[in-house]
């Protein structure tokens, strides 16, 4: 909200920081009124004062120039070459002279022009940034007074102050608020005055408010001003609203948030002749009526607003907006002034759900006093008066059925102490309350009973009093202390350690850990995946391209790396942990997924020019996660069974542990990689890490080391091309489980003396019998059995 | 045998034996490797060796002459396995220096190195806070990132057609589920399920319709909560102001402000002396010497009250800071947009 310091400076004497805002600012900032900007739209015309021209001539040497003689005020007069045409002697104008810093950023300094001297410049309103139009100069009225400042003719020596106010701080959404606000701050008082005698007039006019609703409307008052002249404000109000950022629209309307913005308090002017059968009803919509707003915007009420309506229908939103028939006109010469008191939630509601924002609509929603209405009805009408003459009506119509018993809170200032930190003072305690226009009863020594004013709407119960007593005597007077533990500290989320273990395992296996965020465009998503079920849609979205929340983690990794390989990290490995959404009737299932995405090949490679295909180093690196959680002699590959559409069909897998799928991996679908320019091997992964996180293991006890030898034996099976090897190394697994440290194939070879469609694969294996030295004839009688074996079940043979 | 006689041949027995240590000496030196070497070393003193020869020649000695002649004999088959394991070594020396030499590698080409492997900055500064809260007795807490309506907003004393619904811009699954619009569901969550005294910091994604050069829509919040018999204002900037110091380096300064959370009472903006120019001014802090890192306060007795924990037995303190903002302060990230991106180049910078 935007505050005028001058406009302030009427409520209360803040004269001394006229001239430096940031010490005000200060103040308000650290009593928790945010103050984000401080705009000084005098200092930026210094030097820019009223001129007037004595006498224009042409320029000796530019025929599009003159020079005129420009009279300053106090007999001094200065000569200024100017390029405007519209300008002529005797006219008044703005005259920037040297030293003036123009917020263009134009610096005026003396110059001769084509030979001529100039010693200033004629402005137009736009170069001095208040206006659009840049045809010539400004020409000011005949009785602008020459050698005033422009700022100070023009109402511009002022500082506006953009402040943060926060929800709770309904009241300070006035100049009045922010007077009463510095009031407490800096203990001076509010400059009280008496409001002057209206002239009014005793009214014969049948004129009903009938109040229906009065749970949302807790008061409602209004009165008629006869014989009002409509039409533009003078400068002061017009200048008032527009340093604010408001329009001026005509002197009534202006009144009206004129108050608005000195009290607070939203109102209406409605124009008497067009509101029917001379009635005033307040009440709830009827559902599927229509309202069209003075913005001319036709709403389907919903039934649950509260509307003003006359005897023919809706003429205003209570506290939105109002009608586009009722409104003030031209023509309009009776009035009606609503000040009202709509419920907080009730105009809340009527605004989102009508996507309506009004300045009314704001503060009704954050709480006005129901105090104010009276009073800023009186306000407004003196204003009225002035502004556009007419006669108001003595009887005030005020309907307070919400009239409320005062509020009295207990407290102690022990309780203050205990709940800040340090040593409350009860005298300094009252201080504040009474300057925040609290009321105070002291019950006992260092025990009061506060009464909270109407005009705030966030004092609740003492905790709010101890905000109020530690805001005024200063945040920074907060000791910094520590609460002994006084329990043992619980276990960390098993979800959050297991996150993080994940993690490290695979950092340590030189991969990067990636974020990328939970929206998903539904149809990429679905293209790459193939297949997209229960799918979570936000209601709303920030764009198509994020409108739902992924089912995956891997296709955002898949971009990932497509950006990486793309920005020239030709090699890399990124995964990500995270859950994905899917919907269960009313809920929404997060699941926790492990995403890992490898490519390229490394690129100094000057020893051995071997390239590991990607998809088996996933494979490893997958083995060796599970290894670490001790899960790796229940994980099982599958070759059949449906693949996501992102893998290759038949370089690809599914993943099961303890036989129940958790996810697949593989190498990107050559399409995929055709369709992204992808000129390297890339492989994916996703598994569903709930099993994992329940079944891992957190340590081994460890097993005594064996003594007797390790022996070493190499087995080679000629086999089918097409026939797969795990299951083969399976079984050697089985049949030598007894002895078998370890087994692995050391070569696969096809070609030479071999048939085109047969492979020999050779595996090697290390046995040892812990109890004692393997003898010869055990270890052979060994693989005996296995290619025996291997021949019944594959039928394959010895190489 | 006369004893001239006999004496002569022992004279000349003994004159042999110096001469084959004589030439042992010099064919050992002649030898340039070690097997040859050996060799020669078999030809003097192996089973058909020099030495054997004139052992034999020991029975034509008298018996007095035979145990002298015989420890001359054993002195020179000492002498030559000493002259011979001379060689040797030296030999070996000398192998072993050229077989050192002919391995020499360049050193200068690349090594082979597996990725490092390393966290993204996101989670770095996640768990680097649980770490430093954890030593303060906090343990982590998770919570759903779809939440209902109850815990993100009402449980934290938000209720519907509150006007504090609009400081946070909330993501709609339907009417009664978002996407959390911070991290504080968690806290509701904790005091549902805890034990008494409690210290939890939770951890997360959040949501709000924000998309723009300094806001991502998903972001990540870290949330300490505190409760306990006697907990003040003072605990939580006292608690706040370690944490400070831990994260971003000693000697920096704490400093509360006023501001409005529904859930706290009283609350306080946290703003921490400028870590770049520990508070002289920079562009970073904006000239101020201050930036501002969270929100905190003491929890809203009305949050006590709708999770039904007796108050003011109990009480307690409660703080949030945005993750994103933490690391953007802390490695100077120029772009919040680089975070989800997964740039390696990015990334690769924070293997540390």
């Amino acid at each position: 909200m935007k505050i005028s310091l001058k406009w302030i400076n009427e409520l209360i004497d803040i004269q001394d920081y006229l001239g430096k805002p940031q010490a005000l600012a200060d103040q308000l900032t650290k009593a928790g009124l945010e103050v984000e900007s401080i705009a000084d739209s005098g200092s930026s015309l210094q030097n820019v004062v009223i001129g007037q021209i004595l006498e224009k001539s042409k320029h000796p040497n530019a025929d599009k120039l003159t020079v005129c003689r420009v009279a300053l005020g106090k007999g001094e007069v200065t000569q200024i070459v100017c390029g405007a045409k519209n300008h002529n002697a005797d006219d008044r104008v703005i005259v920037a002279l040297p030293g003036a810093n123009l917020p263009g950023g134009l610096k005026i300094s003396k110059a001769t022009l084509r030979g001529v001297e100039s010693s200033g410049m004629l402005c137009s309103l736009r170069e001095l940034g208040l206006g659009t139009e840049g045809e010539g100069i400004a020409l000011l009225p005949k009785d602008a007074p020459v050698g005033l400042s422009y700022a100070q003719y023009a109402g511009l020596d002022d500082v506006i102050l953009e402040l943060k106010v926060t929800p709770n701080r309904a009241d300070c959404l006035s100049h009045f608020g922010i007077a009463r606000e510095l009031s407490a701050l800096l203990s001076r008082p509010i400059k009280v005055k008496p409001l002057p005698a209206i002239a009014l007039a005793t009214d014969k006019t049948a004129f009903t408010v009938e109040l229906k609703n009065s749970d949302l409307c807790g008061r409602y008052t209004g009165r008629i001003v006869h014989g009002v002249k409509i039409g533009p404000s003078p400068a002061w109000l017009k200048q008032r609203l527009e340093v604010l950022g408001m329009n001026s629209i005509n002197n009534v309307v202006d009144v009206t948030n004129y108050v608005m913005m000195e009290m607070g308090q939203p109102m209406h002017a409605f124009d008497l002749a067009n509101l029917s059968n001379a009635k005033i009803t307040i009440d709830t919509a009827k559902a599927g009526q229509k309202f069209e707003t003075l913005k001319k915007e036709i709403k389907t009420l919903a039934g649950f607003e509260l509307m003003i309506s006359d005897g023919k229908g809706p003429v205003a939103m209570a506290g939105v907006i109002g009608g586009i028939d009722s409104g003030v006109s031209d023509s309009t010469t009776d009035i009606f002034l609503e000040s009202a008191n709509f419920n907080q939630a009730a105009v809340r509601k009527a605004s989102r759900h009508h996507q309506i924002e009004t300045d009314s609509a704001y503060r009704f929603s954050r709480g006005v006093s129901q105090q104010i209405p009276p009073l800023a009805l009186e306000r407004a009408t003196e204003l009225i008066l002035q502004v556009a003459g007419g006669q108001a009506v003595v009887q005030v119509y005020d309907e307070f059925p919400q009239r409320k018993e005062e509020q009295w809170i207990d407290i102690k200032t022990e309780t203050i102490s205990q709940r800040l930190g340090y040593a409350a003072d009860g005298t300094k305690f009252k201080q504040y309350m009474l300057s925040l226009g609290f009321g105070v009863k002291e019950l006992a020594a260092n025990h009061y009973s506060v009464s909270k004013p109407a005009f705030r709407f966030d004092i609740e119960n003492e905790m709010d009093l101890i905000e109020e007593y530690a805001r005024l005597h200063g945040y920074e007077n907060i000791p910094e202390t520590f609460v002994p533990l006084a329990a043992l500290p619980s276990q960390h989320d098993p979800k959050y350690n297991f996150d993080r273990r994940i993690s490290r395992i695979l950092q340590e296996q030189g991969q990067h850990r990636a974020f990328n965020m939970a929206f998903a465009n539904p149809k990429d998503e679905l293209k790459f995946l193939g297949q997209r079920t229960n799918t979570v849609r936000l209601r709303n979205p920030l764009s198509e391209d994020s409108s739902e929340l992924r089912t995956s983690l891997v296709h955002g990794l898949f971009q990932n790396a497509l950006a990486n390989f793309r920005r020239g990290n030709e090699q890399g490995g990124l995964f990500e942990v995270d859950s994905v959404f899917s919907r269960s009737k009313e809920d929404v299932q997060e699941t926790p997924k492990l995403a890992i995405v490898i490519w390229g090949q490394p690129k100094n490679l000057w020893q051995s020019k071997i390239q590991i295909q990607k998809v088996f180093a996933l494979k490893g690196l997958l083995g060796g996660v599970l290894r670490k959680l001790g899960l790796e002699e229940r994980l099982a590959l599958e070759n059949s069974g449906a693949r996501p559409a992102y893998l290759h069909p038949s370089q690809s897998a599914s993943i099961h542990l303890d036989g129940k799928p958790i996810g697949h991996f593989g190498t990107l679908h050559p399409l995929l990689a055709d369709e992204n320019k992808l000129r390297t091997d890339m492989a994916l992964l996703e598994i569903d890490l709930s099993v994992l996180l329940q079944s891992a293991i957190s340590f081994r006890r460890v097993e005594p080391l064996a003594q007797t030898p390790i022996v070493e034996r190499d087995l080679a099976f000629v086999m089918k091309k097409s026939q797969s090897v795990g299951p083969v190394m399976d079984l050697l697994k089985m049949i030598g489980h007894e002895w078998m440290l370890e087994i692995t194939v050391f070569d696969v070879f096809s070609g030479g003396s071999l048939p085109p469609e047969d492979k020999s694969v050779a595996f090697k294996m290390w046995l040892q019998n812990p109890e004692k030295s393997l003898e010869d004839k055990q270890i052979n009688e060994l693989l005996a059995k296995m290619i025996q074996q291997a021949k019944d079940k594959f039928a394959i043979s010895m190489r | 045998m006369t004893q001239d006689l006999s004496n002569a041949l022992l004279n000349d027995l003994i004159g042999q034996m110096h001469a084959l240590t004589e030439k042992a000496l010099t064919e050992f030196q002649n030898a340039t490797d070690k097997q040859s070497l050996y060799d020669k070393k078999v030809l003097f003193s192996g089973k058909n060796g020099s030495v054997t020869e004139l052992m034999k020649k020991m029975g034509q000695l008298t018996p007095e002459q035979k145990p002298q002649f015989g420890a001359k004999l054993n002195e020179a088959k000492q002498k030559i396995e000493q002259l011979y394991q001379e060689r040797e070594t030296s030999l070996g020396q000398a192998e072993l220096s050229q077989k050192l030499a002919s391995e020499t590698l360049d050193l200068t080409l690349p090594g082979f190195a597996p990725d490092r492997g390393g966290d993204h900055p996101v989670h770095l500064v996640t768990n680097e806070i649980v770490d430093i809260m954890a030593r303060l007795g906090y343990s982590a807490r998770l919570g759903p990132m779809v939440e209902r309506d109850y815990y993100n907003f009402e449980a934290l004393n938000i209720p519907k057609d509150h006007p504090a619904r609009d400081m946070q811009d909330t993501f709609f699954v339907d009417d009664n589920l978002v996407l959390r619009t911070h991290t504080s569901p968690i806290q509701i969550h904790s005091l549902e399920k805890d034990q008494l005294p409690l210290r939890i910091v939770g951890t997360g994604s959040v949501f709000r319709v924000d998309s723009d050069i300094s806001h991502l829509p998903h972001f990540h919040q870290i949330e300490g909560m505190c409760v306990d018999r006697n907990v003040s204002m003072a605990d939580l900037k006292g608690t706040i102001a370690f944490f400070v110091r831990e994260f971003f380096g000693p000697g920096l300064k704490t400093r509360f402000r006023p501001s409005y959370f529904p859930f706290t009472e009283p609350s306080a903006e946290v703003d921490c002396s400028c870590p770049l120019c520990k508070g002289s001014g920079c562009s970073l802090c904006k000239q101020s010497g201050w930036i501002e890192i969270g929100g905190s306060g003491l929890i809203n007795p009305k949050v006590f009250q709708t999770a039904k924990i007796p108050y003011p037995e109990w009480n307690g303190f409660a703080f949030g800071f945005g993750i994103e903002r933490m690391a953007i302060i802390k490695y100077g990230i120029p772009d919040i947009r680089l975070l989800p991106e997964n740039d390696l180049r990015f990334l690769r910078q924070f293997e540390f």
